[in-house]
């Protein structure tokens, strides 16, 4: 009953979907989560072809919002960051599962090793804004960690940075390895450990103190538990709601800089390529600091919202999400015409500094 | 189970209004083609006449808390005309002109123009606002779902602006591509595809400054199986910053209200509404500067129907919390008369305007 009220997935699916790409759910060391994920990375070009082939409509319209952008003084929507400067590549970024390196218990059991690393690093949210950052594995927001539910997680991790970190993980997990107690100091290491679960979209990230230090200067990641029975299939992204400050941190700092994975105005730069009809599955997480709410809104379109992940059927179907910092939720979607479509912060201030971005939808 | 913890319609209605209307209120949303809702559309335009717009505000039965009168903005006097009253727009929505397209779907065109304004939020308070058709909020839009909706748009201000319409799924109209400059029209066309209460709103960046000036309104589209009858009222949460908005962006505004002026509905309780009537508030949040904002009521409880794309309500409570940009549909009864305020739950909001009454025969 609840489910008819909504979008259905079928009207979703279209037919435009091939089949072919996505026959291979095997276990395979960097695939292997029960994954719903269409190929993005390989579509990425022809849908960039067919962009250019379209009427220039949507470069022109892209154009002309960074120019009005830009005469009206709005910080960091001018220039680009080079993805190798950061060593990440936001576009990557939504699409970047790591299923760990997979082998199996005695007891049956999928055992998924992951290696964390951290490290201090400077990176550029916007050009020539330098951050001193902490990263996991060399990016911000860390690598998007994925299991299907039940699988056993070990997490082995090694601090090489210069202060005392450790990885807090959400979910249902022993006292022991909640990893916000123990201080792995600089240069040494230690193993997380537990069963994936429950289902939905969770984080992780350092919980040293002060937090806020810790979490701003970029040492966060999403935790993402598969149900046993894989959603349908779509195109999967991961969309972190960030931000930075370039003044020192302290209590009651200021937001300076906010965006969709780290880097400001990235997806209006560089729209993400979708296909119309194709089923689209967002896991949207806020892990802003300072602010004590964020929002995301899409424009001229409709999605349908499962807060957290936890659960089967939507909450509401609805443009605006509110959420608190380290709430999460799934989004599901489809666009229906071919265009560029708008996202951003339902917060003006948090739009005009750097959360803006869209889809290009072909 | 989630609907046994809600309250009932039938309790709502109390035993004042047929049940024979209610038949077909937990309809699922089901999609049809959009000819199929051609026989729907038409059922619903005379439903929308019949629904009653009692409603209505008065002076007359003012019982102001004396410690009210440190308030800013209570002012007792009304602002000056300023070309809308607030008494109006809190019961007054538009259909469009109604025509039949050649596939049978029904043909809503509305006009919407901006043109810059000043209005008063208070007695002698100016604010040079951009306005929609002339006032602020503009116009409560309404169509019926499966509708084709045409806006004939034109923007008299002096800068380059879209108008953003939530609830489509087309980029069609998307402000980006359609922006309008200084003194030019344009066309947006959609379909009405899902029920629910949906903003319009400029795009103009920075926005902060912008949307703050009034670019904001509701568009209503109503399931194909009309909500049951009801007195229907529009409020709308905003705010205004008087002085120049500079960096830093001001954390708060200076007013708060429920259709742009202070305290309109204190001065001016809702009257027209009595005991065990169907009361349904389609209530959105067009806030600046302020991470949420609520509507809080007095004496009795709501359903809360958020987005409005369902017919099952998600909650029942005194409260509701909104976002910028968020909506709501609140569906209440009053079991007794008596004088019933609302009011956001937080504070300075409350205290700077934000803040109306029922007058419950």
């Amino acid at each position: 009953m609840t489910n008819q009220r909504r979008l259905s997935r079928r009207m979703f699916l279209g037919g435009g979907i091939g089949v072919a790409a996505l026959a291979s759910n095997v276990l395979s060391p960097q695939s292997a989560y029960a994954s719903p994920a269409i190929s993005h990375t390989a579509d990425i070009a022809s849908i960039n072809a067919m962009s250019n082939n379209a009427t220039g409509q949507f470069s022109n319209a892209i154009t002309r919002l960074s120019l009005s952008a830009r005469a009206s003084g709005l910080p960091f929507i001018g220039g680009d960051v080079d993805p190798t400067l950061n060593g990440f590549d936001p576009m990557k970024i939504l699409t970047d599962f790591d299923g760990g390196k997979v082998t199996k218990l005695a007891n049956g059991q999928i055992l998924r090793d992951y290696t964390l690393i951290s490290t201090n690093k400077d990176i550029f949210p916007a050009p020539n804004q330098k951050f001193a950052a902490w990263a996991y594995n060399g990016r911000v927001p860390g690598p998007t960690i994925r299991a299907t539910l039940g699988d056993h997680i070990r997490v082995h991790y090694i601090n090489k940075g210069d202060a005392a970190h450790g990885i807090h993980f959400h979910g249902i997990h022993a006292g022991n390895v909640d990893g916000g107690f123990q201080s792995i100091i600089p240069g040494s290491e230690t193993f997380y450990e537990f069963d994936a679960a429950p289902t939905g979209v969770h984080l992780y990230h350092c919980h040293m103190a002060s937090l806020a230090t810790h979490i701003v200067k970029g040492l966060y990641g999403f935790f993402i538990i598969d149900p046993p029975q894989p959603r349908p299939k779509a195109l999967e992204l991961v969309m972190m709601m960030n931000n930075f400050t370039f003044k020192p941190i302290t209590i009651g700092s200021t937001s300076d800089l906010y965006a969709i994975n780290t880097v400001a105005y990235h997806y209006l730069k560089h729209p993400i390529p979708a296909r119309v009809n194709q089923l689209i599955r967002v896991y949207l997480g806020n892990i802003v600091e300072f602010d004590n709410l964020v929002g995301f809104r899409m424009h001229n379109n409709l999605f349908n919202f499962f807060p957290t992940g936890t659960g089967t059927q939507p909450a509401e179907m609805t443009d605006s999400v509110m959420m608190c910092q380290g709430q999460r939720g799934i989004l599901e979607f489809t666009f229906k015409t071919p265009g560029q479509y708008m996202f951003r912060s339902i917060y003006s201030q948090a739009t005009d500094k750097g959360f803006l971005g869209a889809f290009q939808a072909v | 189970m989630i609907n046994q913890r809600r309250l009932s319609r039938r309790v709502l209605l109390g035993g004042g209004i047929g049940l024979a209307g209610l038949a077909s209120n937990l309809l699922a949303l089901q999609l049809v083609p959009k000819g199929a809702q051609a026989s729907s559309a038409i059922t619903k335009i005379s439903a929308i006449a019949d629904i009653p717009r009692t409603a209505k505000t008065s002076n007359k039965a003012l019982a102001v808390p004396a410690s009210f009168a440190t308030l800013p903005f209570i002012n007792p006097v009304e602002p000056l005309s300023i070309g809308f009253d607030p008494s109006e727009l809190l019961v007054t929505s538009e259909q469009g002109t109604v025509s039949k397209l050649a596939s049978g779907q029904t043909l809503r065109e509305f006009t919407l123009t901006v043109t810059p304004k000043t209005i008063l939020p208070a007695a002698g308070q100016q604010f040079k606002a951009l306005a929609v058709n002339g006032r602020v909020p503009g116009p409560t839009l309404r169509a019926t779902q499966g509708d084709h909706i045409r806006i004939n748009f034109t923007n008299n201000s002096n800068i380059a602006l879209g108008m953003n319409f939530s609830g489509i799924r087309s980029n069609a109209n998307d402000a980006l591509l359609k922006f309008v400059d200084p003194n030019a029209s344009i066309v947006y066309d959609f379909d009405a595809e899902f029920f629910g209460l949906y903003l319009y709103q400029g795009f103009k960046l920075p926005l902060a400054e912008n949307l703050i000036k009034g670019l904001y309104g509701m568009l209503i589209i109503d399931p194909p199986t009309p909500r049951p009858k009801a007195t229907e009222l529009f409020m709308m949460l905003n705010g205004f910053v008087f002085s120049p908005i500079t960096q830093p962006l001001p954390s708060s505004n200076q007013l708060y209200a429920i259709n742009t002026v202070a305290y309109h509905y204190i001065r001016n309780p809702i009257t027209g509404v009595t005991a065990n009537q169907l009361v349904r508030v389609y209530l959105a949040n067009v806030t600046e500067f302020e991470l949420l904002n609520s509507f809080h009521l007095h004496g009795t409880v709501f359903n809360i129907y958020r987005s409005g794309t369902s017919l099952k309500p998600e909650e029942t409570d005194s409260t509701v919390m909104l976002g910028p940009a968020q909506r709501a549909i609140l569906e209440f009864t009053f079991k007794l008369p008596g004088q019933y305020m609302f009011h956001t739950y937080q504070g300075e909001c409350a205290e700077k305007g934000c803040m109306g009454m029922f007058n419950v025969q």
